[in-house]
């Protein structure tokens, strides 16, 4: 079976992504391509309250959505790669705080 | 198990109650590697419609539908994509009686064999240090006020000097400390070290180190100008840095027995260690069918050392076995499996992250800007260069003599036909192939095998008319073990009212092939049964009915026999159409296939054909792993001048195609190495301290490079005014593509 993976824009498999936010700013969009399959969702769980990671389709219009309280259905897009446009909202913190936030594409919704 | 039955009444006076009384079985033959957990959760629906004739005799016809989740372990949201394949019978007996109610006795039978396909899921990960908008400040400006504390057992300690220290080479944090009064730490102490930034208005702690205990400790009694000047100094070393010297109660010996044999009890007897009271410390040696590298790291630092998960882009190749001995720990038994790919690894949160440093940054994205004013000086160092034209790479013999490299290649075009006339196709390839290459000449491809192929066919107003892609599957002693075939087709929409043509999914195919050992000798294997599974859209013709049913066929062959109006009251599902089952019987010196094909539109099977092939279709999987063998890779430098010592590169623990493609990129940097960076900075910036962090590095004239933290070193020391000054290094390498 061939592996799938989120790639940016030249094809280069993602596997982290470094950042660092000042509480309630947002990150700088980050454009990246996803095979997207009948039955998979793009999510990001579990929800943290330090950050959320927000998502939308490229070129869309659509607002950006928190993946995880809204995970976006892939399968309108089944056996097509999606370019998909995120970023990350910073709430409200204390001191610093370190977070690792997974973005999927899962079976699970 | 719900049931629900409808009675049709053929004029007879049949009392509407109907009765069913039995039991459900449910059986299936799961596989699972022993890394996973699985629990089966769902639930069998069976619906049926009762005619009853005339004489008492029932016919059911129903469907019966099955679905399940399969979970891994205790993991919220993570699931498998899993293939339930069986059937189902259904057998009952009427009894009528005396006019009061009609009762069923039988019994359904469910048996499901279960095909764990590949997990499916995967993504990336965002590290994020958030800062609280004060402290963001305070952080911003040239002048700062630190402060740091001890805390033993929840108490603050006095201290004057504290140094943090998180080595390139080590996982955890060690620390560093000169108390400024009596020491109250003893060796179960629980130690952590805060430091603070003054936002203006009050201190913002920050934890650095928690869960900490004593390492070592000096007491010094000195005096100076002839007064007491005594101190003392104890080091602590972090939970997670400690994890790494954790180590198995016996040695252990992970294995896989499709390719190394199982210990003889000679071996057991030689390799064990005795106590003082005599007992035996017998080795351990645990079977772990088609093991791979993420089993092994799964086994040393989750099982072992009590990460929650290792996270990893190194390739998951298989291994013949790992050594895990008391005197070299969890650890020392998967780094040289590691070794040759260099990583750096660090924690986040439970989790372990092992990574290959060449990771480059996504495209359009930046890393984080270190600028020139907050750096105190820069030491930007070429490493020692080691100019070779060769190296010499140590190899894994397979025991074939064969290994194989993959590449993708994209043949030109093929046009068909006139240009701008209706017979013009054109067919454009892509794939994925394994040349099989002999280590006596590695250089020299000896057979080719397509693992991939994706072929578009366009017509001569350039619309894709089909696009088929194919993807092999093979496991880890390299057997074909099937393939997924997906066919995209132009056809009629029946959602539109001229039924334009769009390209749809028509067919899914999925072909499985199991092996099992060859019944006369064990260490061959033979192909026992093939699946071969299709899937596709089907025309569904409610205005069409054949035997009280609307009429099913392929939605292909509708289209070919003109079979589509849209419109109509005709529909387009996705569905099973065939499935052609396989199964292959060693007799004698022979092969006997029978060949089924079921046809899941009709309900009956299209053939059955059993057929005797000439031959013993089977293979040796054993190999003889003591085996090496020894590859020259050079640069293709030639000349006087460029004859230098070769170096070494072991890829013994590798299979030879990784081996090859990681010494191929030793031997560029070998010539050419990544940049080092060592940069005292003017603060301690509590976001920099971190493994793994990438980092844009500005100097004189413009940015100097992109660089990754491999490791920093913090130190806080009280000054005569009784306040904290504050100063980090940052140890980085060049990230490289």
């Amino acid at each position: 079976m061939s592996s799938s993976a989120i790639t940016d824009t030249s094809g280069q498999p993602l596997l982290y992504v470094n950042l660092s936010l000042t509480e309630l700013t947002d990150s700088p969009v980050l454009v990246a391509l996803v095979p997207c399959a009948a039955g998979k969702w793009l999510t990001a769980s579990p929800a943290i309250a330090a950050a959320c990671v927000e998502a939308r389709r490229t070129s869309s219009g659509d607002l950006f959505q928190d993946l995880s309280v809204a995970p976006i259905d892939l399968t309108p897009w089944d056996g097509q790669t999606i370019s998909f446009d995120f970023k990350v909202h910073a709430n409200n913190v204390s001191g610093l705080q370190r977070v690792a936030l997974p973005v999927r594409v899962t079976y699970n919704q | 198990m719900t049931l629900s039955l409808t009675l049709v009444d053929d004029g007879r006076q049949f009392p509407p109650a109907a009765i069913f009384r039995g039991g459900t079985d449910f059986a299936a033959d799961l596989t699972v590697t022993p890394s996973l957990h699985t629990q089966f959760s769902g639930s069998t629906g069976l619906s049926a419609a009762l005619t009853l004739s005339e004489k008492l005799a029932a016919s059911f016809d129903g469907d019966t539908g099955f679905s399940a989740t399969l979970r891994i372990g205790s993991e919220a949201n993570v699931f498998l994509a899993a293939n339930f394949s069986g059937g189902t019978s259904f057998t009952a007996t009427p009894r009528y009686t005396a006019g009061v109610v009609t009762i069923f006795e039988g019994e359904t039978d469910f048996t499901a064999d279960l095909t764990l396909t590949e997990r499916g899921d995967f993504g990336f990960t965002f590290f994020v240090d958030i800062l609280d908008s004060e402290l963001a400040v305070a952080l911003a400006k040239n002048i700062r006020c630190y402060s740091a504390r001890l805390v033993v057992d929840g108490q603050s300690v006095p201290i004057s000097r504290a140094e943090i220290n998180a080595p390139d080479d080590r996982l955890g944090t060690e620390l560093s400390v000169v108390l400024a009064d009596d020491d109250p730490v003893s060796l179960t102490s629980s130690v952590g070290f805060d430091l603070a930034v003054w936002t203006g208005s009050a201190w913002a702690w920050l934890p650095l180190l928690s869960g900490a205990y004593l390492s070592s400790r000096n007491n010094r009694l000195a005096n100076q100008s002839g007064m007491p000047d005594d101190s003392i100094s104890l080091t602590f070393v972090d939970v997670l840095g400690d994890r790494w010297n954790r180590r198995p109660s016996a040695n252990t010996i992970l294995y896989d027995p499709q390719v190394v044999d199982a210990p003889t009890t000679d071996a057991l007897s030689a390799n064990t260690i005795y106590r003082r009271d005599s007992t035996a410390i017998v080795p351990v040696y645990l079977p772990m069918t088609g093991m791979r590298l993420m089993d092994v790291l799964h086994y040393a630092y989750v099982t072992g050392c009590g990460f929650s998960k290792v996270i990893t882009n190194i390739d998951d190749f298989p291994v013949e076995q790992a050594v895990f001995s008391l005197t070299g720990g969890y650890d020392g038994g998967v780094r040289p499996l590691l070794a040759p790919y260099e990583p750096i690894a660090f924690p986040v949160g439970n989790d372990l992250w092992i990574v290959t440093l060449d990771n480059p940054l996504p495209a359009g994205f930046a890393s984080r800007e270190l600028p020139a004013s907050s750096i105190l000086s820069i030491d930007d160092s070429l490493p020692a260069r080691e100019p070779v034209n060769a190296l010499l790479v140590h190899l894994k013999d397979t025991g074939t003599g064969e290994f194989y490299t993959e590449d993708l290649v994209a043949p030109p075009p093929v046009a068909s036909g006139t240009f701008g006339t209706e017979d013009y196709t054109e067919t454009s390839t892509e794939q994925r192939v394994r040349k099989y290459r002999t280590f006596d000449n590695p250089f020299q491809v000896n057979r080719v095998e397509v693992v991939y192929e994706k072929t578009t066919i366009e017509d001569y107003q350039f619309n894709i008319t089909s696009r088929e892609t194919r993807t092999d599957s093979y496991d880890a002693l390299n057997r074909f073990t099937g393939y997924t075939r997906t066919t995209e087709l132009r056809l009629p929409d029946l959602s539109s009212d001229d039924g334009s043509r769009t390209l749809q999914t028509a067919e899914e195919e999925r072909q499985s092939i199991f092996w099992e050992p060859h019944p006369l000798d064990p260490n061959r294997d033979v192909q026992s049964r093939i699946e071969t599974r299709t899937r596709g859209l089907i025309l569904v013709d409610t205005s069409n009915e054949y035997l009280s049913k609307p009429y099913k066929m392929p939605y292909r062959e509708a289209h070919k026999t003109g079979s589509i109006e849209p419109g109509s009251d005709q529909q387009a599902t996705f569905g099973p159409i065939k499935t052609v089952i396989e199964t292959l019987r060693v007799q004698g010196g022979q092969v006997m296939r029978e060949r089924r094909v079921q046809n899941h539109l009709t309900g009956v099977p299209d053939s059955l054909t059993v057929q005797a092939l000439p031959g013993d279709a089977s293979i040796d999987r054993r190999r003889d792993a003591a085996k090496t063998r020894q590859v020259l890779l050079t640069t293709g430098e030639t000349g006087p001048g460029t004859e230098r010592v070769v170096k070494e590169f072991d890829g013994t623990s590798l299979p030879p195609q990784i081996a090859l493609r990681l010494a191929e990129k030793r031997l560029q940097r070998l010539n050419t190495p990544p940049r080092e960076l060592s940069a005292p900075l003017a603060f301690v910036d509590p976001s920099l301290l971190r493994r793994g962090t990438d980092l844009k590095v500005r100097g004189r004239t413009g940015y100097v490079g992109t660089y990754l933290v491999r490791g920093y070193f913090a130190v806080f020391e009280l000054n005569s005014d009784g306040a904290f000054t504050a100063q980090m290094t940052l140890n980085a390498r060049e990230l490289l593509s």
